[in-house]
């Protein structure tokens, strides 16, 4: 009996060595040596975590009770490897450009980082993987018993978690960056690898030529049905088992770890995809000699299980059972510590992370703050989930139930089959379906396999089992909707992966996948295609690099993240300063954050420091609603132009008359100059002939002085004019109105003419109210504007016999006085003129009048209420009419 | 580039190697699956080993046997993302 000193001795010391293989692995890595660990055989080794304890010794166990079936465990990751070109590689070549770090990260990747998926997966591994590990634990704890006798279970399963849980929280989180390669616990694991191998190869040996005498000699004597197991071997359970082996060599976390996440070097799978198959059937070479030699040599009630170990104790080669101890211990050992590490990888990216930032939000000074929460939630769930495994191994009490959980924990990881496969290989994947078809599976998955496989002691009752859920036949959990007469296991994946798939497919197709999705989609499904600097996102948004680099110092730490901002800004050519945040910036470090935190929470993270996030509704909203307001400012724009339009029309109008006016006043100015220098001139001339007396006749002088005096007068006339002119234009003409007879007035007039009607010997009749009529007027004004209009008639009259018709005639309020002569009158076409200052009608050819009269007559009498125009008869000629308001006699002289 | 597209121009035989590893994929899947693999459920013994073991790791060890011998082509033939920068480098080497 080997002595539990001697065993204890043993493992301390293997415990140890693979400690300091672990430790000088990681620092000459670490020093850049990677080396020989590097290697594609240290990569299939590190595969081989495969082969844990519940193949080291349940193979075996599996074997005695059925025959060849336990090898379809194995025929599914050969058929799996040796089709790597297919799978495995696009698998890995997508893990790296997206620096994926689970299986969770990526399928939430590829369904648009939903964080929703990530954690939906997360559960489901965790789900599977604590049974798994509380099985480990059993298989060490029972052959330590088998060894040593009676031991505290407890107390020993405890302290073997413990030693897990540590060495994988020293050599699986020395590093932030879940993306880099664990070379410490991969170098351990190549050597576990190595142990499992040898110690089964040499059991097996010792078994075959040592006890048996030959190949032939073990199956002798052995019944068929012992070797084939009852009835068929190749059933639905062969398919079945040999799909979900397949399945799991893909989707167990801890695979996916070693093969996906740790790998350094595509090439290293084409060596993988025969060593790894090889490796495995090395492990299955022996398996059935020694289940049948068991069988023969011990006594009917040992454990099947532990055959491994039984077999050499019972024969004498403790030495062997030493060796088959370390060879379990160390399948076990390097079990747990890569599936802590994956698990607790995915727990805390997507559950603890997420959660602490959330909590943290807005507290972003704190540099490095992320960097120790990664850290730490990392250490914290690594020991949670042996804790957990730890704590089930307790709780199941060692149960035989846990000897199936292998096979429950790989229908639990197949359901992640379809959303990966669908991801990869169909772009029309969405994440609704991929949600679907998780939940579905995993609640079938649950329901048919993992809750009844406690037996009716947990959850799902006895009863439950027997006669469906409610007492519903159609929901027995073994024979769902009447489903019976299978194995449970063929019955459990019918039902959730077949439901699983549908729901992924039939919820694909209807619903629409998101912008992001999309993307993801082509980018994993083309992965092959697509050069890693070509992904592009088309978001809006601002980034801001001094934020990011906040946000990058905050997960990496000050140092890397310097390292690696001063790289991105070397590749933009802008060494010393920050890197400009492009979209290839912003995807780069995206990436490397993805490493660490996984993809979702590196998108959401680096989305909220740059405002990269994918548009929301509210700002599908507000883009909407700026886009209106631009609309209207648009509108509101024309409509300004178009009154600007108007205004400038305007304006050139009122330029354009201003310039008339300018005009005018300019002709004005001259025509008044003009007219003032004629009697100047006349004036200036005759005074000088008057000032040489010597030549100058008195008859001259009196006439020349004659002339002066006229034309002074003239002048006066003319300057009176133009004062009367600009004082009725300013409206500043003082002239009170008073009720005047008009006939009088008319009399008066052409009484003050009477000398130039004598010296024109012009007849002017008289065609007057027989009553005196009252106007409103200015007497001045009036008798002034009549003289004016009749002296007009008198001077411009060509006529032999001139005769001038003065007349008349009231209108209810209106006085008309039209005065006519036979003089030639005023042409049509001057009448538009005639008025204007400075105008002449033709025949003023006679007399050069200032042309000021007509137009100051006319402004007096329409300051009087009047007017003053010119009319033409129906014969033609023309006369000027005078309309004047008529007013109320005064008192005394009324009608 | 990609490999799918580089491989259209490679010689012929660069595919085959892809083809021949989906038909060992193919075959190995067809011989371990009833129903094929219930034609070899016989109740005889080759050397004392009964007959579907002894098919069982025949079949297995050809496997790994094509599978070992295929990577080697593929291994040669195939473009890989680290050989494909330095086939890039190279261009731009005689380029200039």
């Amino acid at each position: 009996m080997l002595s539990v000193d001697l065993l204890l001795g043993v493992c301390l010391g293997y415990v140890a060595l693979l400690f300091a293989l672990a430790f000088y692995v990681d620092r000459r890595a670490r020093q850049g040596h990677a080396g020989w660990i590097q290697s594609p055989i240290i990569f299939t080794l590190s595969i081989s975590v495969y082969c844990t304890s519940w193949t080291f010794y349940g193979a075996v166990g599996s074997a005695a009770r059925n025959g060849l079936e336990f090898i379809t465990i194995y025929l599914g990751p050969t058929l799996v490897f040796i089709g790597w070109w297919w799978l495995l590689r696009k698998l890995v070549r997508i893990g790296k450009e997206h620096r994926i770090t689970s299986i969770a990260d990526l399928i939430s990747s590829r369904y648009g980082k939903s964080s929703s998926i990530a954690v939906l997966v997360t559960l489901m591994a965790l789900l599977a993987t604590t049974p798994y590990i509380a099985l480990q634990l059993q298989s060490v704890t029972r052959s330590y018993q088998a060894i040593v006798g009676e031991v505290d279970v407890s107390l020993s399963a405890f302290i073997i978690a413990a030693g897990m849980a540590l060495f994988a929280i020293l050599f699986g989180t020395r590093n932030v960056d879940a993306n880099e390669r664990h070379h410490g616990v991969v170098a351990a694991i190549a050597v576990e690898a190595v142990v499992k191998l040898a110690a089964l190869l040499a059991v097996g040996l010792f078994v075959v030529f040592g006890v048996a005498g030959g190949v032939g000699a073990v199956f002798e004597n052995v019944d068929t049905e012992v070797i084939y197991g009852a009835g068929n071997i190749f059933d639905a359970r062969w398919v079945t088992l040999t799909f979900l082996s397949a399945t799991a060599i893909i989707c167990l976390p801890r695979q996916f770890q070693v093969t996906v996440v740790e790998n350094v070097d595509e090439r290293h799978l084409a060596t993988a995809s025969w060593l790894f198959p090889l490796y495995l059937f090395g492990m299955c070479l022996f398996v059935m000699p020694i289940a049948i030699a068991g069988l023969k040599f011990l006594p009917a009630g040992a454990n099947p299980d532990l055959y491994v170990l039984t077999l050499p104790l019972s024969l004498g080669r403790e030495d062997l059972a030493l060796f088959a101890f370390l060879g379990g211990f160390s399948s076990a050992t390097s079990m747990v510590i890569v599936a802590a590490i994956a698990v607790s990888t995915m727990v805390s990216n997507h559950i603890v992370v997420p959660i602490s930032l959330y909590l943290l939000h807005g507290r972003r000074e704190v540099s490095g703050d992320v960097r120790k929460i990664l850290l730490r939630s990392r250490r914290v769930s690594i020991a949670a989930v042996v804790g957990l495994g730890f704590l089930y191994f307790q709780a199941s009490g060692g149960s035989d139930a846990l000897a199936a959980i292998g096979l429950i924990a790989f229908v639990g990881v197949a359901q992640f089959l379809p959303s990966l496969l669908g991801g990869i290989f169909w772009r029309g994947a969405t994440r609704n379906g991929a949600l679907s078809g998780l939940l579905v599976g995993f609640v079938l998955w649950a329901y048919t396999l993992f809750l009844p496989s406690f037996g009716g002691s947990a959850i799902l009752g006895a009863d439950v089992l027997a006669n469906g859920l409610f007492g519903i036949a159609a929901l027995r959990p073994q024979a769902l909707f009447g489903l019976a007469g299978l194995d449970p296991l063929v019955h459990a994946v019918i039902w959730s992966l077949g439901a699983n798939t549908l729901a992924f497919m039939i919820v694909s197709s209807l619903s629409e996948a998101s912008p992001l999705d999309r993307l993801q989609g082509a980018l994993f499904v083309d992965v092959f295609s697509n050069r890693p600097d070509e992904s592009t996102r088309f978001e809006p948004g601002q980034a801001n690099a001094e934020d990011l680099f906040v946000l990058a110092q905050r997960i990496l730490g000050t140092e890397p993240a310097r390292q690696l901002f001063d790289s991105m800004a070397q590749e933009q050519g802008s060494a010393g300063v920050l890197p400009w945040p492009t979209d290839a910036m912003i995807v780069q470090l995206e990436r490397v954050l993805a490493g660490n935190v996984g993809a979702a929470s590196a998108h959401a993270m680096v989305s909220r420091v740059a405002g990269r996030g994918s548009i929301s509704m509210i700002e599908l909203i507000d883009i909407a609603d700026e886009t209106r307001r631009l609309m209207e400012t648009s509108r509101e724009l024309s409509n300004k132009s178009a009154e600007l339009t108007m205004m400038t029309n305007e304006l050139r109008m009122a330029n354009q008359r201003l310039r008339q006016l300018d005009l005018q006043k300019d002709e004005f100015l001259s025509q008044v100059s003009h007219e003032l220098r004629t009697p100047m001139t006349a004036i200036r001339s005759f005074s000088e002939i008057l000032l040489s007396p010597e030549t100058v006749t008195d008859e001259e002088r009196n006439r020349f002085i004659t002339i002066i005096n006229e034309e002074s007068q003239r002048l006066t006339r003319l300057l009176n004019e133009i004062l009367d002119m600009s004082r009725l234009e300013a409206g500043i003409l003082d002239m009170p109105l008073c009720p005047v007879e008009a006939g009088a007035v008319i009399d008066t007039a052409i009484d003050t003419l009477d000398g130039l009607i004598r010296k024109k010997q012009v007849r002017i009749e008289r065609q007057l109210n027989a009553d005196p009529v009252w106007v409103q007027a200015n007497e001045d004004r009036l008798h002034q504007i009549l003289i004016n209009l009749i002296s007009n008639s008198i001077k411009y009259n060509i006529s032999e016999d001139p005769v001038i018709l003065v007349r008349s005639k009231s209108k209810r309020d209106v006085l008309y006085i039209d005065i006519s002569d036979n003089g030639g009158g005023v042409k049509r076409e001057e009448a538009a003129t005639i008025f204007d200052k400075f105008s002449r009608g033709h025949r003023s050819n006679i007399d050069h009048g200032a042309g000021l009269g007509l137009s100051i007559s006319r402004a007096i009498v329409r300051s009087m209420g009047g007017n003053l125009t010119l009319e033409f008869a129906d014969d033609e000629t023309s006369f000027f009419r005078l309309r004047l308001p008529r007013g109320l006699a005064p008192e005394g002289k009324g009608v | 580039m990609n490999d799918e597209s580089r491989n259209s121009n490679r010689p012929f035989s660069d595919r085959k190697s892809n083809d021949r590893s989906l038909v060992l994929l193919i075959v190995g899947c067809l011989l371990l699956t009833p129903p094929l693999a219930g034609i070899f459920q016989l109740d005889f013994r080759i050397l004392g080993i009964p007959f579907t073991g002894f098919y069982l790791f025949a079949v297995w060890g050809a496997l790994i046997v094509g599978a070992a011998l295929l990577s080697r082509q593929q291994l040669n033939n195939s473009v890989w993302v680290n050989q494909e920068d330095a086939a890039a480098e190279e261009d731009v080497d005689n380029s200039a």
